[in-house]
């Protein structure tokens, strides 16, 4: 036993002590060195190179894995901690010659560029910044935080610089082809990916030129380079920006196996399909692919997200698990069920999981897709100055007491039209059905709508009504979303979790209702749908009215 | 950025020469007076008092010796003075060639021109480093540096060891024991790495050319011009209308550009003066380069809307150019033909004119700038517009932006060769390293700028090196005064009094501070690659002019210095 111990201790030593001994060796060499003859010396000398060349090549031998040689102590500890150059990432020999050149002053020549490239973004000199920052990757390939500060700098504060639309994206793209670099040259740097998909989703995506940039992630501006195709660099496959963010997200994810990043991040591939399908829909595109956009949204968010295993103080969970799921666990850890939920909870609501969830679930359903499409196009018309009232529809329960009131026969004549008809109808068409005058139409509408058994709205409030109806009644559904508007139960309270964008979107539907009932000289009604939307959220109105009156060029002091 | 674009004074220049010159001249003078006469007259006067006090015999003839001795100061020193000139003007070119022909024998020998090899390995792997870039200021800045770079070390090297090597090998010996002058041996050696220097740096340049015009990429060699600007000088109206001294700062970091507003009576004005509208080619070319800076969002779409109007000084016409949109950090070229026809806003009517007899008189001519976009900014300064005369050849600014490496160079070798006159090679390096690179280094140059433009009676900011130090220590901001916030004493009079010696103390230090910064050579004026590869011309008076008067201006003092310390240095100590 004690000999097993001993051959495995020299064993491990084993090489540590060659060294030593090969150290003390060449100490006592010096001493004696004095004493020798000059021939004897340089023999002595020679000796010992080869006596220390023999360890050197015998523990660094290189691997060739494709040959099956795992190579020398070195290079199997180099490749077992991903040390060597090639396990981190591509090798640059640009980048590994100027280091050796440098000879051990690349802390100072790093430091000096450094300097230089501040220099040059101060001064604005563009081209020898972009050069300075490549010649610093250049000396310091494997400094994550280089990558990371410099990718964002050029796709963030660079790109600002600029005047032209079209620089500034050309500075974005920079941004993330260094980034991209950034991860070619570090495989493992997770941090990496993420940068570039918060430059092709986020910086693309919801800037101020996000229309532009949008369009140039597809179609490159510079249409003489790019042959009207994309730069193929950021966008190889055509796709739409958050698509390919998604992608580097879940690059991201997979680079980090050990689950550093916090649970926020680890949701941005299904954050990423979010953004496309509601920006999609920000687009006016309500077709089924936007529709089939929140469907993925909606798995990726549960099936994928949803089911990543966090490693809390209460063992590995995922957010999906539900309370059965959990009691099971809570068993088989024999842990308190409730230190189980509390956990699961309280990264649900870190993530605003709940939320996401609700919402994806409820905009992948065809009608909240057409209500979306009814709002825009309204919104469309307003803009178009498209509000005056110019059809005439019932009032609520007009058409059903029809023959209990006391009418004229023209004005009869004209409600069964109106009522006979499932739309609202322009005048025009109530006079080609009537076959009357179109002034003495026009009398009969005017005295039914005095007597409030017809109203004459604009097309632009019809569709917002509609799309508004449709919202409230999904709301209801969707209690998760904290916006239904009825007392909730204390377990459908408890997963309340609000999205400020997501109401104040509902509050720019509900402004231009109203807004169209101001320039009518109508009065407010005393309900109307998502109003419990509208009283509950009043912190919100007086940022979205801004935005409101700055989208319609309109003067801040009507606010 | 361009830096000078107004042609150098040459007179005030030598003004300033002359001052620092004769005042650093005026105080060797002094100092050597005084240290000469100390020799003679201080061991004189140490006897005298011994033998007052210790009975030895008084120094004879105390009187005579004591007069003579206050007299050699001022004597000796001119006599050295006059020799030394004398030695100057009987400089012989036939030994002075003839040493010149040694040295450069010598630098063959020591293998100065193995730094083409490293310059060709360089070129054969530069292509490494430039993927398929577009911008031909990278390509022009390279082979700048690739051959400036390695040809500082070789002269470094040539210049500060010749001499020294030449006295520890005992070389120097077969030389002096000649009849040669010691001015003849410094002035050879300086031709000689000169010769050297030129003809390394003329084989690398025409190197050089031939890469920067093969590897510039097919759509980007159109780049490879040298613009021929013609500058005006530069003011601002305010958004009243009123003359003002800078433009608007809009928050910028670095002020070199003044910022007019959009849809006000904000105008840049730029003033020509002297031009010689021959030279025009009938037509007036306006290019422009100025910075946008929004301060809403404004039409992303567009960029910002500008105009020139074209003043004739003389009548005050005005004639308006069409308006453009603005290209940042781009070209802006405006072509107005010289017959041309626009809208006259006061007769409200078109008019045609000759342009040359309507905006220009007699030879002078005004620009007038205006920003369109209301609540936007447009910056501009001085260099940022300027008139358009026909292209001069590449290849000549070319040679004529390698006068000024050449002429750094020169001046390095003048240096080096000073230095070791009186020191060994590896002080002389670093003497010589020292004196290149102060002015060059960043850090350096920020403390140099402040300390250049502080005005009289004003503070630098954050004090002299003890208050900074003070500051540092105590972390006290360079904004704040200090009296208001330490109180080493806890009594207010105390206080005030130390921080008055502090401030006293480092207004001396700046002073000598001041003083270096006017000594030490200014090797920004040899940046003529920085025209270059913007693609402007490298002109005489803006750009080489300086660079010559400066080389030439440190010729004399060193050639002084370095015959004297030649002249004073014991040969025979290795």
């Amino acid at each position: 036993m004690i000999l097993a111990d001993m051959t495995g201790l020299v064993q491990d030593y084993l090489f540590d002590g060659l060294i030593l001994v090969g150290l003390i060796a060449i100490l006592v060499v010096i001493i004696f060195l004095d004493h020798l003859k000059s021939r004897q010396r340089k023999l002595a000398y020679l000796g010992m190179m080869v006596a220390l060349t023999i360890p050197i090549i015998y523990l660094g031998m290189p691997s060739t894995p494709s040959e099956g040689q795992e190579g020398g102590e070195l290079a199997q500890l180099r490749t077992e901690y991903k040390l060597g150059e090639s396990t981190l990432g591509d090798v640059d020999p640009a980048s590994s010659t100027m280091n050796l050149v440098l000879l051990g002053f690349r802390g100072i020549a790093a430091s000096m560029l450094w300097l230089d490239a501040k220099h040059y973004q101060k001064t604005k000199d563009w081209t020898n910044l972009n050069e300075t920052v490549k010649s610093i990757i250049q000396l310091q390939p494997h400094f994550k935080e280089v990558w990371s500060f410099q990718g964002w700098n050029l796709a963030f504060n660079v790109s600002v610089e600029m005047d032209a639309v079209e620089d500034r994206f050309f500075w974005v793209k920079e941004g993330a082809k260094f980034c991209q670099d950034g991860t070619r040259r570090n495989r493992d740097a997770h941090k990496i990916y993420w940068d570039v998909g918060r430059i092709k989703g986020f910086k693309i995506g919801q800037s101020d030129e996000w229309e532009y940039y949008r369009k140039f992630f597809v179609i490159d501006p510079d249409v003489e380079r790019f042959n009207g195709g994309p730069d193929r660099e950021i966008n190889p496959d055509e796709l739409d920006n958050y698509l390919e963010a998604k992608r580097w997200f879940q690059r991201h994810n997979d680079t980090d196996v050990h689950k550093r990043a916090s649970v926020n991040r680890r949701s941005y591939p299904a954050r990423a399909q979010f953004d496309y399908a509601s920006t999609r829909q920000r687009e006016g595109k309500f077709d089924e692919t936007t529709r089939l956009g929140w469907e993925q949204a909606y798995e990726d968010w549960t099936q994928k997200f949803g089911q990543e295993r966090f490693m809390t103080n209460a063992g590995e969970l995922f957010l999906e698990a539900t309370d059965g799921e959990l009691e099971v666990m809570a068993k088989e850890r024999k842990v308190d069920v409730e230190v189980l939920k509390n956990r699961r909870d309280s990264y649900r609501q870190t993530c605003n999981y709940n939320f996401w969830k609700a919402a994806a679930k409820m905009e992948s359903r065809p009608e909240i897709t057409q209500a979306h499409k009814n709002i825009f196009e309204a919104k469309h018309l307003y803009k178009q100055g498209k509000t005056s009232p110019s059809l005439v529809r019932p009032a609520v329960d007009f058409c059903s007491r029809l023959d209990d009131l006391t009418l004229t026969n023209d004005q009869h004549a004209i409600a069964k039209i109106i009522c006979a008809s499932q739309e609202p109808l322009s005048r025009q068409e109530i006079v080609k059905k009537s076959g009357m005058t179109s002034t003495a139409t026009n009398k009969v509408i005017a005295e039914l709508e005095e007597d409030n058994h017809v109203q004459r709205v604009s097309k632009a409030q019809l569709l917002l009504e509609s799309g508004m109806l449709t919202f409230e009644r999904q709301l209801q559904n969707a209690p998760e979303l904290g916006l239904s508007g009825r007392v909730l139960t204390d377990d459908e309270a408890e997963l309340v979790n609000k999205d400020r964008d997501h109401i104040e979107a509902l509050l720019e539907a509900i402004l231009y209702w109203r807004s169209i009932h101001e320039l009518n000289g109508r009065e407010i009604p005393k309900t109307y749908p998502l109003k419990s939307v509208w009283d509950s959220s009043q912190e919100l109105v007086r940022n979205v009215k801004r935005q409101f009156y700055r989208e319609n060029g309109m003067a801040a002091e009507s606010e | 950025m361009i830096p000078n674009i107004q042609p150098y004074d040459l007179m005030t220049g030598i003004k300033h020469w002359a001052t620092v010159v004769g005042t650093l001249t005026g105080v060797f003078f002094v100092l050597a007076v005084i240290l000469v006469t100390i020799s003679r007259v201080v061991p004189l006067l140490w006897n005298a008092l011994l033998a007052l006090f210790t009975g030895r015999p008084f120094p004879e003839k105390f009187g005579e010796r004591l007069v003579e001795g206050l007299l050699a100061g001022p004597v000796n020193v001119t006599k050295g003075v006059w020799n030394g000139l004398l030695d100057f003007a009987l400089m012989s070119p036939r030994r002075v060639w003839a040493l010149t022909v040694l040295t450069i024998r010598e630098s063959l020998r020591r293998k100065a021109f193995s730094v083409l090899v490293i310059f060709a390995v360089l070129m054969m792997f530069a292509g490494w480093f430039f993927a398929g870039g577009d911008d031909v200021k990278v390509y022009i800045s390279f082979v700048f540096r690739v051959i400036s770079w390695p040809m500082l070390i070789l002269v470094l090297l040539l210049s500060c060891w010749g001499l020294p090597r030449d006295i520890k090998d005992r070389s120097l010996h077969t030389v002096v024991t000649k009849p040669t002058r010691k001015s003849e041996i410094v002035v050879g050696r300086l031709l000689g790495y000169s010769a050297v220097t030129t003809a390394a740096v003329a084989l690398m340049a025409v190197v050089g050319y031939i890469w920067i015009v093969r590897q510039t990429p097919e759509d980007a060699r159109s780049q490879l011009i040298a613009r021929v600007p013609i500058y005006g000088t530069l003011t601002y109206l305010d958004r009243e209308g009123n003359f003002a001294e800078k433009g608007v700062n809009v928050g910028d970091e670095w002020d070199y550009r003044g910022f007019i507003e959009g849809g006000t009576r904000s105008r840049a004005i730029w003033e020509f003066k002297n031009i010689d509208t021959r030279r025009l080619n009938d037509q007036l070319v306006i290019e422009s380069n100025f910075e946008a800076k929004r301060m809403h969002k404004g039409d992303i779409g567009k960029t910002l809307l500008m105009q020139y109007t074209l003043i004739n000084p003389k009548s005050g016409d005005r004639i308006d150019v069409p308006q453009t949109h603005i290209s940042e950090f781009g070209e802006n070229i405006t072509t107005v033909p010289r017959q041309f026809t626009f809208y006259d806003r006061d007769t409200k009517q078109n008019r045609t004119v000759d342009l040359f007899d309507a905006a220009i008189a007699d030879g002078n001519m005004k620009i007038e700038v205006r920003c369109l976009n209301v609540g936007q900014f447009l910056g501009m300064a001085e260099a940022d517009l300027f008139l358009r005369t026909p292209n001069a050849p590449f290849w000549f600014a070319y040679v004529k932006g390698f006068a000024g490496t050449l002429l750094m160079l020169l001046l390095v070798i003048l240096f080096g060769v000073t230095a070791s006159c009186f020191t060994k090679g590896p002080v002389a390096t670093i003497a010589t390293c020292v004196f290149v690179l102060v002015r060059q280094l960043r850090p350096f140059q920020e403390i140099f700028e402040r300390i250049l433009n502080q005005k009289p009676g004003e503070e630098i900011l954050g004090g002299g090196p003890i208050e900074a130090t003070i500051r540092v220590y105590t972390h006290l901001n360079p904004q704040v005064p200090m009296h208001d916030h330490l109180s080493p004493t806890g009594s207010e009079s105390v206080d005030f009094l130390i921080f008055k010696v502090v401030k006293q103390i480092d207004g001396v230090i700046i002073e000598g501070l001041r003083l270096a910064v006017n000594v030490l050579p200014d090797f920004t004026q040899f940046y003529t690659e920085t025209r270059l590869a913007n693609g402007f011309d490298v002109s005489w008076d803006t750009t080489l002019l300086p660079a010559v008067t400066l080389t030439l201006a440190y010729i004399i003092p060193c050639l002084l210095i370095a015959y004297y310390s030649l002249k004073n240095r014991e040969l025979e100590a290795k």
